[in-house]
């Protein structure tokens, strides 16, 4: 391909670290200065047929099925403007190179936000957020990340500049390639602006953690919460595994047992009424520790479950994290059985419920000697296997680099896999976006 | 009186010949085949009169196999197919191609499942949309989106038109209360996208199908999310001098960070044709706006949030405040703001509903806009209109036996829309392109972006034969946009 416009970003770019175990040494990166240099790269790579895929800082580069050797990194780091923002109307317009945490300070400064409690905050960018489409803190209350995307330019195959939606909050007017874009990976070629629709920053939050020596309790409190909770923004439950985890920091998450965190938000004197009433229905359950927490201890704990589905910001060889989905009254009976099936590999897992979504996120160390029983493959077929049975599907978010080629990224197979093929095509005519990253290798 | 559009390049034309949909026999009962030219004219438009022509054949689907025969024997022949809920589009979407076979699903109407505990019902795509709330309310949950046509419209037609409503400024349209589909496919296999979990492996094809207004084939199966009841409900009506003072009310309560569960205004025209009419709901006919309010949520907060609101309204010069003592006066302000497209039918014999959509900012200054296109063009313009998400609903009353008056109705509705798209919106909101937009997609979308989403549909449906004719301008009228109206002729 032609180098030649992208030369002196090669001497000052390099790949981050993820980039680097997961798409090897043969690697290159290239973060373009403008639309047309974008779409200059993409002709390239589709003509020399060589793989490209776009990134922002990097960060969620372990997501998904690795690409072929050689690849070509598109960083749209470079293009990170803010375009279109009238707070008046709740909407934002972006170019997806924008740091997440500059996104959120411009917001925040406007009494706004988009209610995502974006992961690993610092680093990663729009595009990342949108393409791997993570779920969030909050996703029981507000809902996933394509609620909140309005609309987008991107490219596609031929290097073809296209607009889907629009900046208004409610538009009917075409299809909603937006949708099909979130959570994509990628593999539908460079994202370059997106729309956000916007809520209005709570005027006050209120979070708890309680500890639970009884598992038991603390999931008839979560389970009790959720179904007469008066609307809590969210309800995580963390095993005794997971709690340990935490920063030390964190003394609300001292102690020994199961940890529930809760949190609720809005108008300062609804919250404090919410409180109360989880207060009675805490006192039902008798856990050893409860305390309110608030500042900066909050930040952090908000930080530490955001990240629990991240292994940080380079690899790891020591870890695997897969989320699992499932239905909210059988959260507990899928957190179970997934750590029955790692414990049975004899490690450790540490589970983190998002108790309204039905959302398990289990992180475990694999063992380092790579023998069948190297803690990986015996526990991905049976979680797969336990989910089947449970009805319920699951992506592995991360494996160590060096395995990550041996399993699908998704843990159930996908149903519609050739029907998304078919689309996919249309993006992607020359198949140089990796369409293999989240499908895995074709028929 | 009948308009009949002449025959476009872009309709798939059928070869087969008027006899030969007696063959859908061997699938459909004869009760339930209508063949006949009398009983085919209930068929031949949506909600919007414009556009009219027969069908073919009208199956009434009674399940998912029947679907799928139909859609079969389409393919065999190479017949069109219309999807059709309860007919009530606005945009001409379950209008007939000429010679289609229209699949009516109003029987496949059961709610096949609901599961409480985890907040979800799966449902046949003919069921009327409230009816599934009437199903689950007594059990503490609702079925939030409620398109004022809710009494009629079918679930089906709703996620083929992303459908809105009055509350979907807090709970969101459609597309956010879909959790799966099944899908037959213009090929006549089936597709199960998605389902009751949060998050399912790989693409959202269920988020990309919802709103493609049956041209990626027939929804025969939904699994929609039912939401909790709120605790506490207080409806409001204030009453404006101006209609600005409304807008800015509405754009105050809303840069306060209140998010109430309606917003809704009725211009001076609107009200007065409401009161006329059955709908009749007792706001005051002096008036030059008044603005419908309501919030919801858990009872602890109400106070103060009904303090905020009501001060707002005062300092934007609210000449009165009402707020509903019960549920029937509750249910009678939301009457009149129900029935209001209705009660405007009545005005004159033809009623053309608008739907643009602008940023919320833009409100007040895209309305005087529309006013003065209405004075300039000489037509009877009301508005009626979700303003807290900016969604104008101008209706223009006219008599349709008039040519003149008909061609400079449909000239101000274009302005109107390009006075939207100007202001950054968009030329719809929730009644969708169907027939009535199709040439006006060029205002909002590059010949790139159309082709894209041409592209798709072709990717699904090769053979375009799934409500073909819909959505996207043809490359004659790409350049020459607003011409097809021009085409159409008095029978
Ligand atoms: C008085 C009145 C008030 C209205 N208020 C609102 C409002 O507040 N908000 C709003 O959004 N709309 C409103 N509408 C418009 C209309 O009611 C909605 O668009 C509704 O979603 C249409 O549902 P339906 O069952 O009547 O569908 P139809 O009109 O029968 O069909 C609509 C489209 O859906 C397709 N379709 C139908 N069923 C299926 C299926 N199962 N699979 C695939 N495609 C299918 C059809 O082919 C067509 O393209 C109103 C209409 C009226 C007459």
């Amino acid at each position: 391909m032609q180098e030649a416009p992208a030369s002196d970003h090669l001497s000052a770019l390099s790949l981050s670290p993820h980039e680097h175990a997961f798409y090897g040494s043969e690697a290159r990166i290239v973060a373009p200065d403008s639309y047309e240099e974008l779409e200059t790269i993409v002709r390239d790579a589709e003509r020399e047929r060589r793989h490209m895929i776009p990134a922002g800082l990097g960060a969620h580069a372990y997501l998904g099925n690795p690409p072929p050797g050689n690849v070509l990194v598109v960083s749209l780091r470079k293009l990170n403007r803010i375009l279109r923002y009238e707070p008046g109307d709740f909407t934002v317009g972006v170019e997806t190179g924008l740091t997440l945490s500059e996104l959120r300070a411009t917001l925040e400064a406007n009494g706004q936000e988009i209610p995502l409690d974006l992961p690993s905050a610092a680093r990663g960018t729009v595009g990342g957020l949108v393409a791997a489409a993570p779920s969030g803190l909050r996703r029981g209350r507000h809902g996933p990340v394509r609620a909140y995307v309005i609309g987008a330019h991107a490219l596609r195959g031929g290097a073809t500049r296209y607009k889907t939606g629009g900046m208004v909050v409610k538009n009917v007017a075409g299809y909603e390639v937006m949708k099909f874009l979130t959570g994509s990976l990628g593999t539908a070629g460079p994202i370059v602006e997106v729309n956000f629709k916007l809520r209005p920053l709570p005027e006050r939050r209120a979070a708890h953690v309680a500890v639970f020596q009884d598992p038991d309790a603390a999931w008839r409190f979560a389970d009790n919460l959720r179904s007469r909770g008066r609307e809590p923004a969210a309800i995580w439950v963390l095993n005794d595994e997971a709690r340990r985890q935490a920063p030390r920091m964190l003394e609300s998450l001292n102690g020994d047992g199961v940890a529930v965190f809760w949190l609720f938000e809005g108008q300062s004197g609804r919250v404090a009424w919410q409180e109360s009433q989880a207060g009675s229905i805490l006192d039902e359950q008798a856990p050893s520790r409860h305390s309110a927490v608030s500042g900066s201890e909050l930040d952090l704990l908000i930080d530490f479950l955001a990240d629990f589905d991240s292994p940080g910001a380079g690899p790891r060889v020591d870890l695997a994290i897969a989320k699992l989905s499932a239905l909210p009254n059988q959260i507990r009976h899928v957190q179970d059985e997934a750590q029955r099936v790692v414990l049975e590999a004899e490690l450790a897992p540490a589970t983190a419920c998002d108790v309204l979504s039905g959302l398990v996120t289990l992180r475990w160390s694999p063992r380092r000697d790579a023998t069948e029983a190297n803690g990986l493959d015996r526990p991905i077929a049976d979680l797969g296997r336990t989910l089947l049975a449970q009805q319920g599907t699951g992506t592995l978010l991360y494996l160590p680099p060096q395995v990550r080629q041996s399993h699908n990224y998704l843990l159930t197979p996908d149903a519609n896999a050739s029907l998304a093929r078919r689309l996919l095509k249309v993006f992607d005519p020359n198949s140089v976006f990796c369409p293999e990253k989240l499908l895995g290798p074709g028929p | 009186m009948l308009f009949r559009r002449q025959p476009r390049s872009t309709v798939t034309s059928n070869p087969a010949g008027a006899g030969i949909y007696a063959e859908l026999a061997r699938w459909i009962p004869p009760e339930r085949l209508v063949l006949d030219h009398s009983e085919l004219k209930v068929y031949e438009c949506d909600g919007l009169p414009l556009h009219k022509e027969l069908p073919g054949a009208v199956a009434l689907c009674a399940s998912r196999q029947e679907v799928i025969a139909v859609v079969r024997w389409c393919n065999e022949k190479n017949v069109p197919f219309v999807p059709r809920g309860a007919g009530t589009g606005l945009s001409g979407g379950a209008t007939p191609t000429a010679r289609a076979v229209v699949l009516d699903l109003n029987r496949m109407n059961r709610v096949l499942h609901v599961d409480l505990q985890n907040r979800y019902a799966v449902v046949e795509p003919g069921v009327i949309n409230i009816k599934l709330t009437h199903e689950v309310h007594a059990d503490g949950f609702h079925y939030a989106p409620d398109p004022s046509s809710q009494k009629a419209c079918t679930i089906g037609g709703n996620v083929a038109e992303n459908a809105g409503g009055p509350h979907c400024l807090k709970y969101g349209m459609t597309t956010d209360h879909i959790l799966g589909l099944e899908v037959v496919l213009p090929d006549g296999e089936t597709a199960r996208l998605s389902g009751p979990l949060a998050e399912n492996s790989g693409y959202d094809l269920a988020g990309l199908f919802v709103g493609t207004e049956g041209t990626f084939g027939i929804v025969t199966e939904i699994t929609v999310r039912l939401v909790p009841n709120p605790e506490s409900i207080r409806t409001f009506l204030a009453i404006f001098p101006r209609m600005n003072l409304a807008c800015r009310t509405v754009a105050e309560i809303t840069r306060q960070g209140i998010l109430p569960a309606a917003l809704e205004i009725l211009d001076q025209l609107t009200i007065r044709a409401v009161e006329a009419s059955v709908f009749k709901a007792g706001y005051p006919q002096d008036a030059a706006a008044v603005l419908l309010i309501e919030i919801d949520g858990l009872d602890a907060g109400m106070d103060e949030e009904e303090q905020k609101i009501r001060q707002i309204a005062k300092e934007n010069e609210a000449i009165e405040f009402r707020t509903a003592r019960d549920e029937t006066e509750r249910l009678k302000l939301w009457k009149g703001r129900k029935g209001a497209f209705g009660a405007m039918g009545r005005v004159n014999t033809d009623l053309y509903v608008l739907d643009g959509v602008v940023p919320r900012t833009r409100l007040e200054n895209v309305l005087n806009e529309v006013y003065e296109i209405a004075k300039r063009h000489g037509v009877t313009l009301a508005n009626v209109f979700h303003a807290g998400d900016g969604n104008l609903h101008p209706n223009i009353s006219y008599d349709g036996r008039d040519p003149d008056e008909r061609s400079r109705v449909l000239l101000a509705g274009r302005e109107i829309l390009e006075a939207c798209v100007r202001a950054g919106g968009s030329i719809s909101g929730e009644h969708g392109i169907g027939l009535e937009k199709m040439d006006f997609m060029p205002l909002c979308f590059t010949e790139e972006d159309l082709q894209l989403q041409k592209d798709l549909r072709r990717a699904v449906d090769p053979r375009n034969l799934s409500n073909p004719a819909k959505i996207f301008p043809d490359s004659k009228s790409c350049v020459e946009v607003g011409k097809r109206h021009a085409t159409l002729v008095p029978l």
